[in-house]
């Protein structure tokens, strides 16, 4: 017997606009069709419905009870992510998932058992689940689809049991179901009242041709669904490769602090749906509309996936304050691409090493911090110049690690502080040997000198544009009156003199 | 989406009561874990937990190795040595499995003398501070801003918290702080931090820098200075070659003792010396002495 789960949000397009703007928790709040005072609400806050307010007062009927009322538009960007959100957050449960109208999702609860303990327990984590990603549940499980969506449209969490299906739907009120028209354009709720119809119980004993020839074939359908014989197939959804977070702003926001206050909140968002998920952040594509009609687009390359919203954000903000977009944003698109948190597997026998995703977040955030070319591991280029470098992701080796010698050492090996670039400086020559170096922060007598030894490389590259490429440098050591030992260079290219690094 | 009713728990009609879930179920989102006996008196690093340099004189000024959990400073100006003595830290962590950082303000890290000494660069994350300021000068300067912060300054503080960043990873073995060479005092509250960072993580911390950076939070102070500058020459009249520099290491702090002691380290450019032939003359030594 197959168990389906129905996940539903009641007045969804009021929980999506809550959820893309917590400002509006709690207010008495309303979706218009226009703000005009003469416009009808659609939908209406719990706040606002426990005033007396309900869908389809005009705008200045609902003033006339709350003074308080805020009417807004109906944002299918919001709406649109909340559904997203609401499906990653059921599919952190299951891998079999149905869409179905936003707000309403089913999933398949076979196998689950194993992993849950009841149904109870299953939806209780389902419930936790949609509460992180900012809505309030209502779940329903059943043998199928249809009586899972009726459970769930009572409201709250209800399991009806296998086999107890008639008992439910016997019981079930016509005036919970939104029954809406028939075919011919009447009212089903009040004819079916007419009839003396108050639970569907009573509809599935009637001859389901007759209820066709009087109410068409939505009538017919009642009494299906009434007899409890429908069994629709669920129809699982593919997974979404990206993840995506819309918001449309009531007004353009021009500077990029006020900007970054409404991405953060974006980012905490899809930080809890990856996490549920198990997955962290790659790479983002920013896509802002802006006034007139224009559009902005940034890729962001994340270099160390992570959940850091701090990190995440401080990226974003690099690459926007690099290049800012032109003209006022009025809306906001901000999709991820997803990343499988990379696993490891720790040695007993090794010093311990940071945790994964600990150093991908914390990598994330120094390159946050310093610039992502600044942060990795950083190796000598195959090069004949003193100065080339290659700088890679760091990623330490699960290698064992080399066998330590055992014998202490009495001499170790003396290193140089690069200088980076190569700081230009003045140098006085006395029969072509360096006597006195000036330059920035410098300026001493040499009292020991080494050299010059030769670099002369990259002349196979041939000429560019006229001019000759490759490098040609005499190095000396110089030991200075200051206490420093320094390496220099005359590039005899530009005869200009070098100061490349000091021993330390 | 309609509005659904409220769930009808006592509604003595309904045959299937809905489940009572409780009203709150809490959202379980992870939490850091806190290590809060730092300052209730406890030690969470042992003192007796050392990192070696691999140096036998050395090791044996400094009771065998800097303490882990702990800031050590080496300090020193241009041509003392101290980036020679923190590379010898560097390549025995990393030799031996660890993982280990350079925090660089100064991007003055030079991988291909690193590696000479032996350190493994794929264990070692490099972190530069150079463009930080380049990056955060645009938020420096916004007409707004009622305090110019230079450019040195940014960069310090960036490194401080690009050393609290690393040790909150944990994991890490070393971390090297090179303050570069013309650092400003640190505050107390910022060597303060690091040194917390450290004792929870448990990894040792070198501070770089010409002068004391972290005051009273450095467990172990070595004061390096050049005690001689050598050259030689294979004959004479042959051009001289840069052999390298006896650096003298002083304890100029020690929480556990000694200080005050001094031993002296030769750190060369090629530390394993290229035999004679049996008919060249022999080497001919010039010593520069600071």
């Amino acid at each position: 017997m197959a168990r389906i789960a129905c996940i539903m949000v009641a007045d969804f397009p009021i929980a999506a606009l809550v959820r893309s703007n917590p400002a509006f928790e709690g207010k008495v709040l309303a979706i218009g069709r226009s703000l005009a005072p003469h416009a009808e609400l659609d939908a209406v806050s719990p706040r606002a419905r426990e005033l007396g307010i309900r869908a389809g007062m005009t705008i200045a009927q609902a003033r006339a009870i709350s003074s308080d009322l805020a009417v807004v538009h109906r944002s299918s960007a919001a709406e649109s992510s909340a559904h997203s959100a609401l499906l990653d957050a059921v599919e952190s449960v299951s891998p079999v998932v149905e869409s179905g109208a936003p707000g309403c999702v089913w999933l398949d609860l076979a196998g689950l058992h194993r992993i849950y303990n009841g149904e109870e327990e299953l939806t209780a984590e389902l419930v936790r689940c949609v509460r992180r990603v900012g809505m309030e549940p209502a779940a329903g499980v059943a043998a199928n689809k249809e009586i899972a969506h009726l459970a769930a449209r009572c409201g709250g969490v209800r399991v009806i049991e296998a086999g107890r299906e008639g008992e439910f739907l016997n019981w079930l009120p016509l005036d919970m179901l939104g029954l809406g028209k028939s075919d011919r354009g009447d009212d089903l709720e009040t004819t079916l009242a007419r009839w003396g119809m108050r639970r569907l119980g009573e509809l599935a004993r009637l001859n389901p041709d007759a209820v066709g020839t009087r109410l068409g074939r939505r009538g017919v359908e009642l009494v299906r669904l009434a007899r409890g014989g429908s069994h629709a197939p669920l129809v699982p959804r593919r997974r979404a490769e990206f993840f995506v977070e819309t918001v449309e702003l009531e007004y353009g926001i021009e500077n990029l602090t006020p900007l970054g206050f409404v991405m953060r909140a974006m980012l905490e968002r899809l930080a809890e749906r990856l996490s549920m998920r198990a997955l962290v952040a790659g790479d983002i594509t920013l896509a802002f509309g802006m006034s007139g009609h224009r559009s902005f687009n940034r890729r962001v390359a994340v270099a160390a996936p992570s959940n850091d919203v701090r990190a995440i954000l401080t990226l974003i903000n690099l690459s926007l304050e690099a290049a800012p977009p032109e003209a006022a944003v009025e809306s906001i698109r901000i999709e991820i691409a997803p990343r499988v948190p990379r696993p490891a597997q720790t040695d007993m026998f090794l010093p311990p090493s940071p945790a994964p995703d600990k150093l991908q977040t914390t990598i994330a955030r120094l390159a946050a911090l310093c610039g992502p070319g600044n942060v990795g591991t950083l190796s000598a280029e195959n090069s004949h110049r003193s100065e080339a470098m290659r700088l890679d992701p760091f990623a330490p080796p699960a290698a064992p690690p080399i066998p330590e010698n055992a014998a202490a050492k009495t001499v170790t090996q003396l290193v140089i502080r690069a200088i980076r670039p190569a700081r230009e400086i003045e140098v006085m020559c006395s029969r072509e040997i360096p006597e006195f170096v000036r330059g920035e922060n410098l300026g001493a007598r040499v009292i020991s000198i080494a050299g010059p030894w030769r670099r002369d490389g990259e002349w196979w590259l041939g000429f560019n544009g006229g001019d000759k490429c490759g490098f040609i440098r005499d190095y000396y050591e110089l030991a200075l009156e200051d206490g420093g030992v320094y390496r220099i260079f005359r590039d005899l290219n530009s005869h200009k003199w070098f100061l490349d690094g000091a021993y330390d | 989406m309609a509005a659904l009713p409220k769930p009808s728990w006592s509604n003595p009609s309904s045959p299937i009561q809905a489940v009572r879930l409780p009203s709150h179920i809490p959202v379980e989102k992870p939490q850091p874990l806190e290590f809060s006996g730092v300052f209730r008196g406890h030690e969470l690093t042992r003192k007796d937990r050392r990192l070696s340099s691999g140096l036998a004189p050395l090791d044996a000024l400094i009771d065998g190795g800097i303490p882990r959990g702990r800031i050590s400073e080496i300090t020193g100006r241009a041509g003392s040595g101290k980036t020679s003595i923190a590379a010898s830290f560097a390549a025995f962590a990393t030799r031996r499995g660890e993982v280990a950082a350079w925090l660089d303000a100064a991007s003055a890290f030079d991988p291909e003398s690193m590696a000479a000494a032996g350190v493994e660069l794929g264990r070692m994350l490099w972190a530069s501070m150079e463009m930080t300021t380049a990056a955060r000068m645009a938020r420096a300067t916004l007409p707004y801003s009622r305090f110019a912060v230079d450019p040195l300054a940014r960069r310090q503080s960036a490194i401080v918290k690009a050393a609290e960043l690393v040790l909150e990873a944990g994991g890490f073995g070393l971390v090297v702080v090179d303050f570069g060479e013309a650092p400003r005092a640190l505050a107390h509250a910022s060597a303060l931090r690091i040194a917390r960072a450290a004792e929870r993580s448990g990894a040792a911390v070198i501070a770089i820098a010409p002068w004391r950076m972290c005051g009273t939070f450095a467990a172990l102070s070595l004061a390096a200075s050049r005690a001689e500058t050598s050259f030689s020459r294979l004959a004479p009249g042959s051009p001289a070659m840069f052999d390298g520099l006896a650096v003298d290491a002083m304890v100029a702090r020690n929480k556990m003792g000694g200080t005050g002691r001094r031993v002296r380290v030769r750190a060369l450019v090629d530390p394993v010396p290229i035999p004679n032939p049996p008919d060249s003359h022999p080497q001919v030594r010039v010593s520069a002495s600071s």
